[in-house]
């Protein structure tokens, strides 16, 4: 199983943290510290799954404690592009019914840039 | 047949019937360690000759399984009724009674007695892949064709009995499959050419057969005969429906395996490459490949985190083979003692779940070591059946008529008050939207957690992928003790399917 490559974009007001590859418990501390970066430099963060071709719990572990601590600090969190195929672990815990998730990054920053209009 | 101009009252009754046929035959065949089973099915789009075709690949005890292809007299849903009542008794009489002769001679008296089932016609071969023998009947029906390694094929004798039910009763013969061979049973559409005897039909099927499995003991081998056989031998349209199911007797049986790895990260990665390996030469569907990896990577991790205190890391063992039984038991064992997971630890201790959520069963075992009195083992038992997906179509025209337009697709969820899922279904739930449909059903419900209501009663058409999204869904919900509740229209296409295969649906009048 070859290693997954990791990129943490800005895009707009967001970080975009891209995956390809396949996550488990190997390289858990890589995610972990690419999504550190990510939402060390701003407080939304988008996930892009377009790319994972498989996922354990110890990757949704690691998805679970950033979004957490996002939310927590007021910040925003989403997924986008998760395949159902390879990222069953999503659905089959509801989690994929709480995160918010999109089929698009583009949607996700959609969203995410309407929520902070003014009211 | 190509120009006819099917109107909508019989297209509605040649989609209950494509409906009924798809519920009621196999839809997966089972993956053994010593035979390859494929199967191809192509229903007739006219209208008098749907309905009545059907086969089964039954395993039974000892690694042996059962081939059966079978015609139905008449045609429509009538036939396709009785042709999935005797799949069903055959399949019963076959897990049930030892003596083959026996389980023919019921089933040919279970004929005598239904209208129906008057002159069916069978042919029935019981493979032993690991001697080879072959014990078969054929009953009014035509015989199976032998492929051998050398590409030659030859036709068994035809045991000349006539059709089930008809006063002659079934007689058994013998026959031979040397490893690598290859034994094909048919329906009649695939040798009736116009214009051709039935012997120039056979004569034809054999060429084509032979043709396809090229270098015959190649893997695959019986995929390749059902898929170009049917190919080559419908090219020019065909009026009757076209059963083809196929066994190769595998020259060497699929591998066991065994590693045994210390308890630390690195060798999650080559147990995954490994494993993944093994799959790949056990001729899984890619879904069943798919869950046993993930489970057997949240076992194994599960081992390497949880086993062994740091200081004092040890060994874990992986396990696999494929049964006899089309199984897949993959084993993880370890020798630390047994600590239960953290609860401080909320957001970890999924993997087991999940692992047992996608797999057929999960089982955790600790006690006294098989090998080594003394010391204490725990084991991760992961059960599995695989399947291989049988190709079933339609005849029907590719564009769908107007009739079947209507809402689009959608499934609206909510969570009520009291904590139950509720989800809305609308439009055609078939082949390219039941899994959407049962992602969403799965994760309002929580992963099965919680009850869940579906609403089917806007479902505009239940096609059997549906059926078994339903079927998946109501399984995990009932693994966690939750009810799944479905209300459909009565009279309404859903309800009929849903109360043909057995699904408690509730009906929903209006009020």
């Amino acid at each position: 199983m070859a290693e997954p490559s990791f990129s943490v974009e800005p895009r707009g007001a967001s970080m975009v943290v891209s995956v390809r590859g396949e996550l488990d418990i190997t390289s858990s501390p890589r995610f972990d510290e690419c999504l550190s970066e990510a939402s060390g430099r701003g407080d939304r963060v988008v996930l892009d799954m377009s790319g994972v071709d498989f996922m354990d719990t110890t990757a949704l572990a690691v998805i679970v404690g950033h979004w957490k601590r996002l939310v927590a600090a007021g910040g925003v969190f989403a997924l986008a592009g998760a395949r159902y195929r390879y990222t069953k672990a999503l659905w089959i815990t509801g989690l994929a019914d709480r995160l918010p998730m999109y089929d698009t990054v583009d949607d996700a920053l959609a969203a995410s840039s309407e929520a902070s209009e003014p009211r | 047949m190509p120009g006819t101009a099917h109107d909508d009252d019989t297209l509605a009754r040649l989609g209950v019937v494509a409906e009924l046929q798809e519920a009621l035959l196999p839809t997966a065949l089972p993956v053994l360690p010593r035979a390859r089973i494929a199967a191809r099915y192509l229903a007739a789009g006219h209208e008098r000759s749907a309905g009545g075709d059907w086969f089964d690949a039954i395993p039974l005890d000892g690694g042996r399984v059962a081939l059966v292809v079978g015609d139905v007299v008449g045609h429509g849903v009538a036939a396709s009724a009785a042709m999935g009542q005797l799949r069903a008794v055959l399949a019963e009489l076959l897990a049930a009674e030892a003596d083959l002769g026996h389980v023919l001679a019921r089933a040919d008296a279970f004929a005598a007695r239904t209208r129906a089932l008057r002159a069916a016609t069978l042919a029935l071969a019981a493979l032993d892949p690991a001697t080879g023998t072959l014990r078969y009947t054929t009953c009014g029906h035509p015989p199976p064709l032998v492929i051998g390694t050398d590409g030659t094929a030859r036709y068994l004798e035809a045991t000349g009995t006539g059709p089930l039910g008809t006063g002659t009763p079934p007689v058994l013969a013998a026959g031979a499959l040397a490893p690598g061979e290859l034994v094909l049973l048919y329906s009649d559409g695939l040798i009736e050419r116009p214009n051709r005897t039935l012997a120039e039909g056979m004569a034809e099927l054999a060429a084509a057969a032979a043709d396809a499995t090229g270098a015959a003991g190649a893997a695959g081998a019986a995929e390749r005969v059902c898929r170009l056989a049917v190919e080559r031998l419908t090219c020019a349209g065909h009026a009757d429906d076209i059963t083809a199911l196929a066994a190769q007797r595998l020259a060497e049986p699929v591998p066991v395996l065994r590693l045994e790895l210390p308890s630390e990260r690195p060798s999650l990665t080559t147990a995954r490459d490994a494993f993944a390996r093994w799959l790949s030469r056990l001729d899984a569907d890619d879904d069943d490949a798919g869950a046993l990896h993930l489970a057997m990577v949240e076992v194994f991790t599960n081992a390497i985190e949880h086993a062994y205190p740091r200081e004092a890391p040890g060994t874990i063992e992986l396990d696999a083979r494929l049964g006899e039984d089309g199984y897949v038991e993959c084993l993880v064992t370890d020798r630390g003692t047994w600590r239960p997971p953290d609860p401080a630890d909320a957001d970890r201790g999924h993997g087991l779940m999940v692992a047992g959520q996608v797999v057929d069963s999960l089982l955790v075992r600790h006690g006294a070591g098989r090998r080594e009195t003394g010391v204490e083992e725990t084991v991760v038992t992961l059960r599995h059946r695989l399947r291989r997906p049988a190709i079933l179509a339609s005849g029907l025209p590719a564009a769908p008529p107007a009739r079947l337009a209507g809402p689009a697709f959608a499934v609206d969820t909510s969570m009520a008050a009291g904590a139950t899922a509720r989800a809305l279904v609308h439009g055609p739930v078939d082949i390219t939207t039941a899994d959407r449909m049962a992602r969403r059903l799965l994760s309002v419900s929580r992963g099965g957690t919680v009850p869940l209501v579906a609403d089917l009663t806007g479902v505009t058409q239940l096609a059997s992928a549906g059926v078994q999204a339903l079927y998946a869904v109501s399984e995990q919900l009932a693994a966690h003790g939750q009810e799944l509740t479905l209300i459909t229209a009565p009279g309404s296409a859903a309800h009929v399917v849903l109360a043909l295969v057995q699904l408690p649906c509730v009906a929903w009048d209006g009020r």
